[in-house]
């Protein structure tokens, strides 16, 4: 988080911060003079907030449609509304325009309902290096599957049970203890955590990387299913048969009465294009047919990529089936739902920035927002909270930011987007 | 200054009105969203309204149920429903329900109330009414703390939204939030405000209280319209006889009947009474100071507490209003001398 330390007004404020018992100046204006339930500007991307209270993240209630482009002539509808449909889909958006916050709303609005879909993330290049290598793809994505399937299993349990039959339990036993790295003790640890029937296992899908979307009890009958899972005898996976493994983690969930596959690829925005062989991939997934179940991908690109992907689309006869979408914030209004919805999670009196922000202040932050360059979600976040910190950090009793805020956040920080 | 509000048990014989909202109602019927959220402030008619639509939908052969929320404390937003409410609760919505659908998965009292409720879902869509809507009505989201409203949608309202045939009518307060995402998506708002006129509310009065002289009503609170149902409720409860008695304690009794007051009673009644005696319907955290005296901090203060309870509402960037009905009916009581705006 941001903080223009050396910008301190006074050597008591930091003390009268602590005395009224808040960690910090930022804290006192925000839940102290604003009253605010939490902070709602703490995290700018959707991996961290995701992160802030994980069993019931903010992250869902902060999310608003996105505003974008359209290529071809279809009807237009909110984004997920068109990701949601059995085709595959292409959404491309500069760095911070919040693809993998559609994404993480995508997987969740699919995991959420049970119609039948197996929704499967893959992030590409996420905290570790972008490898194309045939086996290692083969084995990410059979592992990713079989998270999926046991998150989703589990989840969606009571609509499920009557099928979970034990010689099934006992088959996704073995299928996913070989290909969830440390399954077995993962499961058995977090069962000795979980202490009553109330408890909610939905934290654990915290250990393979997977949000919390929904309330998950630990009932007798998840607890019976899951100790029979753990029964199950495993093996090891055959090193050599990616192709195979995933066949039949495919068959298994054909098994759990899905219908459809739908495969979420998130590439982050600071890939460039000579980093990742955006072709060798496309041809990866457009060899993922003759399976069992249908698969979608869904695939969430940096802009960058747009060229060469489309020439692929183009080459192998795509573009006519393929939805595509360009994340565009080129205009005010989804800007100022978007922090009217943060607010609105966070407290009800405060409806727009008006409330809180001088009027001269929110011409300021609309002027930098019409620069092309800096038409983000992401940067519109990073400079309100850079914005509060000027406040807070001079004047944490009162609730209206003012134009001299702002030259100190601008002298403090410039305005330039970071990436 | 006890924090009572007061309510009275629907009864259709004296509703009037809402004729724009029931349009409202059938066209949300007619449409996929599986939520509509009434909201408005306290008193507005929200549950009245959810009464008489729910009425009409069984009248129409829909299947439609009623829901009572369990009670907590509203007055902290820690409040968590304690579990056994919560069983309680569903215990009593799942007998109701296998009445109806005997056919439903054998529930067994006791067990983990959101996978109940989840299987009980799934067998009411699938084996007694399959291909039908679903109705739940349920009343009362504004009495919760916002922990318990937020625990009630996760563990109660999700498990039987899972099934889209199964649609919700919920009243909230005005700009309470539906947290749940996939609820959030799904979800239409009906912003209920004051009646259609004043014509509506003596009508309304009049079948409140048909003994009170109407003519007399208008004449000594001349400048209250008479269109918010719950003040009116309040006021064919407090005034009587045929010559119409105002009793002097009426705007501390109507408010902190309406909305609890908060514990300064008698400082937010004075408060009230100096913004509806400001020449303008509308103001912001400037006017209060300049009016009371006090600083901006202090008048944001008093914005908040105000909003808490209801008595104002925001009118889009920093200004407010004294809520619509509540308003001039302080107009008509500063008129008859009731009370007397110190500021």
């Amino acid at each position: 988080m941001t903080v223009d330390s050396d910008n301190t007004p006074t050597d008591s404020a930091q003390p009268a911060a602590e005395a009224a018992g808040f960690v910090s100046r930022r804290a006192r204006y925000l839940l102290g003079t604003l009253r605010l339930e939490h902070d709602p500007f703490c995290a700018p991307t959707a991996e961290l907030e995701l992160q802030i209270n994980p069993e019931d993240s903010p992250f869902f209630s902060y999310f608003v449609d996105p505003p974008y482009r359209l290529t071809g002539t279809r009807v237009r509808q909110p984004l997920l509304d068109h990701l949601k449909a059995p085709q595959p889909s292409c959404v491309y958006g500069q760095t911070g325009t919040g693809k993998t916050a559609v994404k993480t709303m995508l997987a969740a609005e699919c995991r959420a309902l049970p119609e039948q879909t197996l929704v499967l993330s893959l992030g590409l290049g996420k905290g570790e290096p972008v490898q194309l290598d045939e086996r290692l793809l083969w084995q990410r994505l059979t592992e990713a599957l079989a998270i999926d399937l046991f998150v989703q299993v589990i989840e969606q349990f009571d609509s499920l049970q009557k099928i979970l039959k034990p010689a099934l339990a006992a088959e996704l036993g073995r299928f996913w203890q070989a290909h969830i790295p440390q399954f077995s003790r993962t499961v058995k640890r977090e069962l000795l955590r979980t202490e009553s029937e109330t408890a909610d296992m939905s934290t654990w899908w915290r250990v393979w990387d997977r949000p919390v979307i929904r309330y998950t009890p630990l009932t007798a009958g998840r607890k019976k299913f899951i100790e029979a899972i753990l029964a199950a005898a495993g093996q090891q996976p055959d090193i050599g048969n990616g192709r195979s493994h995933f066949q039949q983690g495919l068959k298994l969930a054909q098994k759990c009465h899905y219908e459809r596959l739908y495969l979420l690829v998130d590439v982050p925005g600071g890939t460039r294009p000579n980093e990742l062989d955006i072709a060798e991939l496309l041809h990866f997934l457009f060899d993922l047919t003759d399976f069992s179940l249908p698969i979608y991908y869904k695939l969430f690109f940096p802009q960058s990529f747009q060229p060469d992907a489309e020439y692929v689309f183009v080459e192998e006869n795509m573009t006519l089936e393929l939805f595509t979408a360009v994340l565009n914030w080129n205009q005010p209004d989804p800007f100022q739902k978007l922090i009217e919805q943060r607010f609105r999670t966070a407290e009800v009196w405060i409806r727009n920035l008006n409330t809180i922000i001088e009027t001269a202040v929110v011409a300021e932050i609309n002027k930098l927002l019409q620069q092309e360059v800096n038409q983000s979600p992401r940067f519109l976040l990073q400079t309100i909270s850079r914005l509060i910190d000027s406040h807070a950090n001079h004047a944490p009793d009162i609730f209206l930011i003012t134009l001299d805020d702002w030259q100190r956040m601008v002298e403090r920080w410039g305005m330039k987007q970071e990436t | 200054m006890q924090l009572i509000r007061k309510r009275k048990i629907y009864d259709p014989e004296q509703f009037v009105g809402r004729e724009a909202e029931q349009a409202y109602l059938r066209g949300w019927v007619a449409g996929e969203k599986q939520l509509l959220t009434i909201t408005g402030p306290p008193g507005i008619g929200k549950t009245w309204f959810v009464n008489n639509s729910f009425q009409q939908l069984r009248t129409d052969g829909q299947i439609a149920y009623m829901v009572e929320l369990p009670i907590t404390d509203p007055r902290s937003d820690q409040n968590a429903l304690p579990p056994e409410v919560l069983q309680n609760w569903a215990s009593q919505l799942l007998i109701e329900l296998n009445q109806d659908c005997p056919q439903a998965y054998g529930f067994e009292l006791g067990q983990e109330v959101s996978s109940q409720l989840e299987r009980v879902a799934l067998d009411i869509c699938h084996r007694c009414w399959p291909g039908q809507t679903v109705f739940f009505f349920i009343d009362g989201g504004d009495l919760l703390s916002q922990a318990a409203w937020r625990q009630f949608e996760r563990q109660a309202i999700e498990p039987l939204a899972r099934q889209s045939a199964i649609r919700f009518i919920i009243t909230l307060k005005t700009s309470q939030p539906i947290k749940s995402f996939m609820l959030k998506r799904r979800e239409q708002r009906l912003e209920l405000g004051t009646l259609q006129g004043r014509e509506q509310g003596l009508q309304q009065m009049q079948k409140l209280n048909p003994e009170l002289d109407l003519a007399y009503c208008e004449y000594i609170l001349a400048d209250y319209t008479w269109d918010h149902p719950g003040l009116n409720m309040l006021l064919a409860e407090h005034l009587y006889g045929d010559g119409v008695v105002l009793p002097p304690d009426l705007v501390t009794t109507v408010l902190s009947e309406l909305e609890a007051l908060p514990e300064n009673g008698p400082e937010t009644i004075n408060l009230l009474a100096c913004l509806a005696h400001h020449d303008s319907d509308t103001w912001s955290a400037d006017t209060i100071g300049q009016l009371m005296n006090i600083s901006l901090a202090q008048a944001w203060d008093w914005i908040n507490l105000l909003s808490h309870h209801w008595f104002i509402t925001n009118v889009g960037g920093p200004n407010y209003k004294i809520t619509d009905g509540l308003r001039q009916f302080l107009r008509a009581a500063l008129g008859q001398k009731l009370i007397e705006p110190k500021c």
